[in-house]
């Protein structure tokens, strides 16, 4: 360990040292000690010549070796800081001169991107419309092929459309006729089924007619007269035959108790009814007024 | 031409029927039960200001009630005759009617009136009735029952019923919580109600009436710790003495036919049988011994047979003991769930009584002769069912909505009426005897 470092330490210890005693806080950021350079001190004559001299010599010597130190240390700073110097202008005219040629370069550059750019978007412009103009060509061409396509499809569905309406009106033409056939044969087999029995019923008809007519008839005189007979009270199990007789025009000229049910209110009641049914429902041909224009009516009460 | 006709008339035999003389015969059964359609022409009025009483309502009501009448509506009437001379029998025929009633009533003096009616057969252009009347003001609706009494008669050969009284119970809540039961009188109709006993907490049942209707029979207590006792009360004095002094509660009293007997339910330790009591003396004899319940006696009309409800099956049904004693017979079976409270119409043929087919309590008549059993009404509570005199109508307690009421139906169910008597709950109708 050197001198000087110890001085440059207790140094350090005694101005923190004062720095507290004299309250000041020590910062933690050290303060930088610069190295003192001591000044040529000028020969003091003394009374010992040789010490003296040799005093002399060796301070000469010391002197001039420091002298020579701090010339060759201040040269070296200046040649340094001229180096430096030199250096950095030459550094400096080199980056100029590089920034000037980059910058030239680059411009250079730039413009001949500009131009190639240019020339690209020109180039792409140029396919672009062409590229356009071939697919509007393109597309006309595909509705013109299309169009014609549909027309011809439709004229081709009308014509096989017309065709099998034809064929179809032909198929129903020949239908109908073959029904219209059929019908007419089946109505002539029909009607002279009809006729072959009309003619073998001919014989019963009158008859049946006439029976039908009569039970028809019977049915409605019986309705009436049911319809027109309300009983006063229960009469269970009893039964009244009443002789009726009545015009042409249904009308009831007589009731007149033929067998009497024993009960004289039961008995009335149902002379009574042939009396409000009159006139009775009768029958506008006159040939079966001879078979009702007197009957028998027999009236029974519930069970 | 008669040997085709023959010939035909043979395939009809079914509906058509040739004798041997010729004569065809036409048969028919009677239809639907329907009444008889009937004009009764408002009573023509010979006095000052307005007639005293609508004597032509009350005898329709009286004639529709009965279930045998088609009343026509005098909107109908093409005149209004007064008496026989001014009739057009014409004007009725075309209307359908096969009996006319007109009438007329004379204002002689102040609440003295004559008053006349005839009945007329439309068809016939006869009179099959007619008669004069002499009464006050107070007795005008009676006129009028004895009117429709008349008609009826004449017409369906039944003894009319309408002149007659019924008795019931009311039972209203007062306001303070009491309630106060009444024993009424009434005539046929509900009209003219009188109080024959009034009590304030203990309830009044079973009013019957004795066959000289001058007595009524019903069970009251006489304070709420003893139990119920029958007593007697003559509906003309007021007088009534209490029956039964046995240690038993007695209920359920049926007068004989004779008058001189009661039919009555008494428990003796707790244990209900039928008992007979002889009025005048007081003698108590037993009719039926069964640990099951026997309640409800009722007298044939010829007093040999008594009838009551047993639910000595399981589930009260009707049972018949001769009125001297022996074994009871269980009458009704088959004829729904429940049968209970019958009550013998005026010839013994039929008995009306309460029946549970499963949905409520109905009111129904059984025939004795072949055990069957018709439905008359279709309420869910209906109970309390009585004959009238005539048999032709039945009176009974019904519900109407919230409320208790008396209602008439026609022996045949063709007709109800609700009779409109008292506000508050209506019950228990006893109807009785025509006096003659």
């Amino acid at each position: 360990m050197g001198r000087p470092l110890r001085g440059f330490i207790l140094a350090v210890v005694v101005h923190v040292a004062f720095g507290a005693l004299l309250g000041v806080s020590l910062r933690l950021q050290p303060e930088v000690v610069k190295p003192i350079y001591a000044e040529p001190v000028q020969a003091v004559v003394v009374d010992l010549a040789a010490i003296a001299q040799e005093k002399k010599r060796k301070t000469d010597a010391l002197k001039k070796k420091k002298a020579a130190e701090k010339k060759k240390k201040a040269d070296a700073l200046q040649k340094k800081k001229a180096a430096e110097k030199k250096e950095k202008a030459e550094e400096l005219k080199k980056k100029k001169a590089a920034e000037k040629k980059k910058n030239a370069e680059e411009l250079k550059k730039k413009k001949a991107e500009a131009l190639k750019k240019k020339k690209a978007a020109e180039k792409k412009k140029k396919a672009a419309e062409k590229k356009k103009k071939a697919e509007a060509l393109k597309k006309k061409k595909a509705a013109e092929k299309k169009k014609k396509a549909e027309a011809l499809k439709k004229k081709k569905a009308a014509e096989k459309k017309k065709k099998a309406e034809a064929k179809r009106k032909a198929e129903e033409q020949k239908r109908k006729a073959e029904a219209e056939k059929k019908r007419k044969a089946r109505e002539k087999r029909e009607r002279e089924a009809a006729e072959r029995k009309a003619a073998k019923e001919a014989l019963a008809r009158d008859e049946r007619d006439a029976g039908s007519a009569l039970g028809a008839l019977v049915g409605a005189i019986e309705e009436k007269v049911r319809n027109n007979w309300s009983l006063p009270g229960e009469f269970t199990g009893l039964a009244v035959t009443i002789s009726v007789k009545v015009t042409r025009t249904g009308e009831v000229t007589l009731a007149e108790i033929v067998r009497s049910s024993g009960n004289s209110l039961f008995d009335e009641s149902a002379v009574t009814a042939l009396m409000k049914a009159s006139p009775l429902p009768f029958p506008e041909e006159p040939r079966y007024y001879e078979f009702i224009k007197e009957f028998h009516f027999v009236l029974r009460a519930k069970n | 031409m008669r040997t085709l006709f023959a010939g035909i008339l043979l395939g009809l035999s079914s509906m058509v029927c040739l004798p041997a003389n010729a004569v065809l015969t036409i048969e028919i059964t009677q239809g639907e039960n329907s009444g008889v359609p009937i004009a009764v022409v408002p009573f023509r009025w010979h006095g000052a200001g307005d007639p005293p009483e609508d004597l032509r309502g009350i005898i329709a009501a009286d004639l529709h009630r009965s279930g045998r009448f088609d009343l026509l509506p005098p909107g109908n009437f093409l005149s209004h005759p007064s008496e026989i001379g001014e009739v057009r029998y014409k004007d009725w025929r075309l209307i359908k009617a096969e009996a006319l009633v007109v009438g007329r009533i004379f204002e002689k003096s102040p609440d003295n009136y004559e008053i006349t009616f005839q009945l007329l057969d439309v068809y016939r252009e006869t009179q099959k009735a007619g008669y004069r009347f002499n009464a006050t003001g107070e007795h005008l609706r009676q006129v009028a029952h004895q009117i429709s009494d008349h008609i009826y008669h004449k017409m369906t050969g039944v003894e009319g019923a309408f002149d007659t009284r019924i008795a019931y119970v009311t039972r209203e809540q007062q306001d303070n919580g009491d309630r106060i039961y009444q024993l009424m009188v009434a005539d046929s109709d509900g009209h003219r109600p009188q109080q024959i006993l009034r009590t304030t907490n203990l309830p009044v049942l079973s009013p019957a009436w004795s066959p000289d209707g001058e007595w009524l029979a019903y069970v009251s207590f006489v304070d709420r710790r003893s139990g119920a006792n029958v007593w007697l009360q003559n509906i003309r004095t007021g007088n009534r003495r209490k029956i039964a002094q046995a240690e038993g509660a007695a209920s359920a009293p049926a007068w004989s036919p004779e008058g001189k007997r009661l039919a009555l339910r008494m428990s003796y330790k707790g244990n209900a049988d039928i008992y007979l009591m002889d009025v005048a003396s007081g003698s108590i004899k037993r009719l039926t011994r069964h640990p099951a319940i026997d309640t409800e006696p009722a007298w044939a009309p010829n007093g040999r047979q008594i009838v009551f409800t047993s639910d000595r099956s399981g589930r009260p049904q009707i049972y018949r003991v001769a009125a001297a004693g022996g074994k009871p017979e269980r009458l009704t079976r088959g004829v729904g769930r429940e049968n209970a409270r019958a009550s013998y119409d005026p010839k013994g043929e039929r008995l009306v009584m309460v029946t549970n087919r499963g949905n409520g309590y109905q009111i129904g008549v059984f025939y004795m002769a072949d055990g069957r059993m018709d439905l008359l009404t279709d309420g869910t509570l209906d109970e309390s069912p009585v004959f009238a005199p005539n048999g032709a109508m039945i009176l009974y307690a019904t519900r109407l909505g919230r409320e208790g009421v008396l209602a008439a139906v026609s022996a045949d169910g063709r007709v109800k009426q609700v009779l409109k008597l008292h506000r508050g709950e209506v019950r228990e109708p006893s109807w009785a005897p025509k006096k003659n």
